[in-house]
């Protein structure tokens, strides 16, 4: 997408959702002030896949003859009104639901909307849909408060984790790849290839107009992160001479392609190879954040100072890289 | 082992003494351009692989990305006024070394005498000049392109040299070293990196590495590593790397003046 493609879309995004963004005003992980004021709109994207934008995480719709299918759940008090949207395109019910990774902004319509749906392939407890992610969600989702306390049974838990690189399942006539993506925005982060429909579906490994929350406590890195932006480039194909091609959905922000992931990469080797950089010399923590690394791109991403840090703590203390 | 090696090494160099059969009379030093290890001469195209969107148009006021600029450099950029240059005659200021080779078009470079090799651009109507075997003299006035001082990059003795196939593992660089040209530029006149004003200072340092290679169907190219050293308005060093295409003639060779829009 060009430069003046992605403003106008941009621009028309803003406007779409302007009076819930002044209400709303939606963190990460952290819940809009009234739900109420969240629009929520159904695009569609190519094939017989759709996102919906709203508060929280963008959720990616796969429907057809088989039933629903999603990726993210955003909050659980608009589950009834994401129900709703979904109704307006498929009368059947929800079977599966695919969690990203474990930020209450992606999967806190979990319980609420597989309990609106029927189970999958996988036929679950509940009787509700079928909830997939990696199992670090799982472990994430059921580590106990304390040192030595049970852990607790936290509502929509997937019911069926994979453990492995890849999980697919064929839905709707076309297959579906579950992609691990180790230590990059999480250690639990899940990217979703719908091959028939070109789409990938990425979680907030990919969030264009911000930079990348690296989550270091629950196992993200820089690393990881430009290894999923590399793998991800991988899998995408560009329309020849044109926008277009495979369709990427962020997880939060607008509908994007290739180049939009390839500006986003080349953002983030820079800013990592000028932090590295600054380690090499000695800087500290602090006189790297003042040195301001990412000036040039916040115009374009906000504040980078979060990120910068992230970054710094990242190259000093990689992760043990988790389980594929 | 020590003291075979020591053997084999005086056996050694006892063969390679007698070789050399008489001694030789002080030779005179080859000129830089008899010692060229590779020909860089000839017409030359940039084709603009990437950065597409900084570098075919001039981009928005403000669009600062992949610059490592700091507070005073934006700043700067936020000033930026082409009317303002225009009206100054400076329209030249985005054509200056540390950003020439970035421009999309063509280059022509000769030989201007055994010592010096001339890079000619269509883009700007700008010449450079490399000299070899000089240093920049003390009173040099700064101008857009400065002064720049070159050398054929040799390969440190038993590393990186293609003939034995040691790999590397010394060197501070990767490149095609043995068949590259590295240059030094200072004594530059303050100018943009960007066109849409983001500054370089009249203390920039500009390195650059020209590398020569031979694409599998026989055409040569060669990538220029360009590294702009400015504490005035960069945090870290700004590093491009720019591919240029050899070109049978001058086809296409279109000299266009500076443009500060």
């Amino acid at each position: 997408m060009n430069v003046l493609a992605c403003l106008t879309a941009n621009a028309l995004m803003i406007a779409a959702l302007w009076p819930a963004a002044l209400t709303a005003q939606p963190n990460r992980g952290g819940a809009p002030q009234n739900f109420d004021a969240v629009e929520l709109h159904l695009i569609p994207v190519q094939g017989n896949v759709y996102m919906l934008i709203g508060a929280g995480g963008n959720i990616t719709v796969q429907v057809g003859s088989d039933g629903v299918l999603l990726v993210d759940t955003m909050f659980a008090p608009l589950a009834p009104r994401i129900a709703a949207e979904i109704k307006k395109i498929s009368p059947l019910p929800i079977r599966y639901i695919i969690d990203t990774h474990v930020h209450g902004d992606h999967i806190g319509g979990n319980e609420a909307l597989a309990k609106m749906g029927a189970p999958g392939a996988s036929p679950t407890d509940t009787g509700g849909a079928t909830i997939i992610a990696h199992e670090n969600v799982v472990n994430r989702m059921t580590k106990p408060a304390e040192k030595g306390q049970t852990p607790t049974s936290t509502p929509g838990l997937p019911n069926d984790e994979y453990f492995t690189r890849t999980k697919d399942l064929y839905f709707n006539g076309e297959p579906i790849f579950i992609i691990h993506e180790p230590n990059a925005h999480t250690d639990g982060d899940s990217i979703v290839l719908f091959r028939r429909s070109d789409t990938i579906s990425t979680g907030d490994i990919f969030t264009p107009e911000r930079y990348p929350i690296l989550d270091l406590e629950r196992g993200g890195s820089v690393q990881g992160e430009l290894d999923a932006l590399n793998h991800i480039l991988h899998l995408t194909v560009p329309a020849h001479l044109q926008e277009g091609g495979t369709r990427v959905i962020p997880g939060h922000g607008r509908l994007c392609d290739e180049a939009e992931v390839v500006e986003y990469r080349n953002m983030i080797t820079i800013v990592r190879d000028r932090v590295r950089a600054m380690i090499k010399k000695g800087m500290t923590i602090e006189q790297v954040k003042a040195a301001k690394p990412t000036l040039d791109y916040d115009t374009q991403y906000g504040s980078g100072d979060r990120f910068v840090e992230a970054v710094f703590t990242s190259l000093n203390n990689p992760p043990a890289r988790s389980a594929n | 082992m020590r003291e075979v090696r020591f053997i084999a090494a005086v056996i050694l160099g006892s063969a390679s003494l007698l070789a050399q059969g008489p001694p030789r009379g002080p030779r005179a030093p080859q000129t830089a351009k008899a010692a060229a290890p590779v020909d860089f001469t000839g017409y030359w195209v940039s084709p603009v692989m990437e950065d597409w969107r900084w570098r075919m148009v001039t981009p928005l006021k403000g669009d600062f990305a992949s610059i490592p600029i700091n507070r005073a450099a934006y700043d700067a950029g936020e000033a930026w006024d082409p009317a303002t240059d225009e009206a100054a005659g400076l329209q030249c200021k985005a054509y200056g070394a540390p950003a020439l080779m970035r421009i999309p078009g063509r280059l022509h470079i000769t030989w201007q005498d055994e010592q010096t090799l001339k890079i000619e651009t269509d883009a700007g109507t700008q010449t450079r000049l490399f000299h070899f075997n000089a240093r920049a003299p003390a009173n040099e006035a700064p101008a857009w392109q400065g002064y720049s001082e070159a050398n054929w990059e040799r390969p440190v003795r038993g590393e990186g040299d293609p003939r034995n196939g040691v790999p590397p593992i010394f060197s501070t660089r990767t490149g095609t070293r043995g068949k590259s040209l590295e240059v030094v530029t200072t004594h530059l006149r303050a100018g943009y990196l960007r066109k849409n004003g983001v500054p370089y200072s009249e203390n920039t340092m500009l390195e650059e590495f020209y590398d020569y290679r031979t694409a599998p169907d026989g055409t040569p190219w060669f990538t220029v590593t360009t590294v702009v050293h400015d504490p005035k308005y960069l945090v870290v060093p700004f590093i491009t790397s720019t591919d240029f295409k050899k070109q049978p003639d001058a086809t296409g060779w279109h000299p266009t003046p500076c443009e500060a829009r």
